[in-house]
């Protein structure tokens, strides 16, 4: 360090701790939470703390009844869908997440990462404290081994790991957004349909813990992306935006064959789709994107939507209805300790 | 945990707007600007609640209007309506002429969908008009503005005019 050293921004004389892979002479420099540059680092902190949950609090064990009235089929089907859910959360604790650190814009983002990655291996968990609830040693045994067998499912997961070992930092925001707002929806339909039908109902309960979260990890990345993509020239973003429309097709198409394999014997696959352009659409929003599937090719069968968001419905619209309803109330005064009711 | 950078209480600006820049439109957008995006296409005369308070100062409007807000929180109903938004309610000139509440939100939150729109709509005493997501799609945008025009041609003059109080 020299004199002139004290004169200069902290953040100018020294790196984070991934910096040392590049530069290991340079000074290393410790997170300092109460210097935050990025406002939207220390909210999505807050808020995934805030959500933090664990599988052992969803009393699971509440499903063996409907579980033992499934047909064969179903659990078959049920099993296949978590371990496929399983084996993205794998590679989005494992990977997805970890290899988004070295291109933080932030010392803050590259904690929230850290803090993605554990809770994606707490999802990952998850499915594992479900099958251990409901079957046995050699039916999950089975079930991973059709896993490692199945080409469809090992293809969506490389073609996201290709652009996580690539060179391209945009790249990889774009295919972590598409992993946790497109990919997994197939497999989050199941249980969502099943609550439908008043079966797996808290197996249901703690799926919707995961889309809780996933909604926060999507729209995190989203939005990195989006100010990583500020930086350059309208011809690289040009790129980059054929680059995503481009990859979702390519996941898209895998998807309704890794599903329609699955989904199909059951009838349910066209609904299916529906719900996986839903989220499509939304993964794009999350990158700032407009949507790729019209409306018509969008709407959720109002069953699964109600059991995802019971307030989704088109009872919220005031301006479709007639309005009659209106009653003219007196405001009450409030203050800030008075919004949290 | 401590939190060194507590705002401090002193008097922060005020920036009134007169009744002729006063638009019916009054949004909030984090540094995000997904909620900014989707107002932008409505293409109506806006104005935007400050996002930094302390350094740009806090606005007072004059003309009845519609509230367009993002859902904070992720899941709990503390910290559903976002800061800013609370501060501008706060101040009772803003909180009269309120008139409706249109929330984005993320239908991934379960029951806590838009849950700032309640929470609004409870406590200021008026309607919520629409519920969007994200970014909000083409059919949301033009949903909005086909509704926000018959809402402010059919809405009695006692609830456009000025004049209500809150109690």
């Amino acid at each position: 360090m020299t004199l002139t050293d004290t004169m200069r921004p902290i953040t100018e004389i020294s790196v984070t701790p991934p910096g040392y892979r590049h530069d290991p002479g340079a000074r290393l420099r410790p997170i300092n939470w109460n210097r935050v540059g990025d406002d939207k680092d220390l909210e999505v902190w807050n808020r995934l703390t805030a959500n933090f949950w664990l599988p052992e609090k969803v009393p699971l064990s509440n499903d063996l009844p409907a579980w033992q009235k499934l047909t064969q089929e179903e659990r078959t089907l049920t099993m296949r869908v978590f371990t496929g859910l399983t084996m993205l959360d794998t590679v989005q604790a494992t990977v997805g997440e970890i290899c988004q650190i070295q291109d933080a814009r932030t010392e803050h983002e590259e904690a929230v990462y850290t803090n993605i990655a554990f809770m994606q291996s707490v999802h990952a968990r998850s499915y594992s404290s479900v099958f251990s609830t409901l079957t046995s040693t050699p039916e999950i045994d089975d079930a991973y081994r059709w896993a490692v067998a199945n080409d469809l499912l090992q293809e969506r997961c490389k073609k996201v790991l290709a652009h996580y070992y690539g060179d391209d930092p945009l790249k990889r925001k774009v295919s972590s957004t598409l992993l946790s707002s497109l990919l997994l929806y197939a497999g989050f339909y199941l249980p969502l349909h099943f609550s439908v039908h008043a079966t797996l109902t808290n197996t249901a309960d703690m799926i919707r813990l995961i889309l809780r979260d996933k909604a926060v990890h999507g729209y995190y990345s989203g939005y990195k992306y989006q100010r990583g993509l500020e930086t350059h020239t309208a011809a690289e973003q040009e790129h980059m935006r054929e680059f995503t429309y481009a990859l979702l097709e390519e996941l898209y198409d895998l998807e309704l064959q890794y599903s329609g394999e699955l989904y199909e014997p059951l009838g349910l696959m066209d609904d299916v789709a529906v719900f996986v352009r839903y989220n499509a659409n939304k993964a794009l929003m999350n990158l700032g994107y407009p949507a790729r599937f019209t409306p018509e090719e969008t709407e959720v069968n109002p069953e699964i939507l109600a059991a995802l968001a019971p307030g989704a419905d088109e009872n919220h619209d005031f301006f479709s209805g007639s309005g009659s309803s209106y009653i003219i109330g007196k405001a009450v005064d409030t203050n800030d300790d008075d919004w949290d009711f | 945990m401590p939190a060194p950078h507590e705002p401090r209480r002193a008097a922060l600006s005020v920036r009134e707007l007169a009744a002729a820049q006063s638009p019916d439109l009054v949004f909030f957008s984090s540094v995000s600007e997904n909620t900014r995006r989707f107002v932008d296409r409505l293409d109506r005369p806006a104005v935007r609640v400050p996002l930094r308070p302390r350094v740009e100062g806090l606005i007072r409007v004059a003309r009845p209007f519609v509230l367009v807000v993002p859902t904070y929180g992720g899941g709990e109903r503390a910290g559903a309506v976002p800061k800013q938004v609370i501060s501008f309610l706060n101040d009772p000139a803003n909180r009269a002429l309120i008139r409706g509440v249109i929330t984005a939100g993320n239908t991934n939150f379960g029951e806590h969908y838009c849950l700032a729109g309640p929470v609004i709509s409870a406590k200021c005493r008026v309607p919520e008009l629409y519920r969007f997501e994200l970014l909000g799609t083409q059919r949301d945008v033009e949903h909005v503005n086909n509704g926000l025009t018959r809402f402010w041609d059919r809405t009695p003059d006692e609830l456009t005019s000025i004049e209500r109080k809150t109690a």
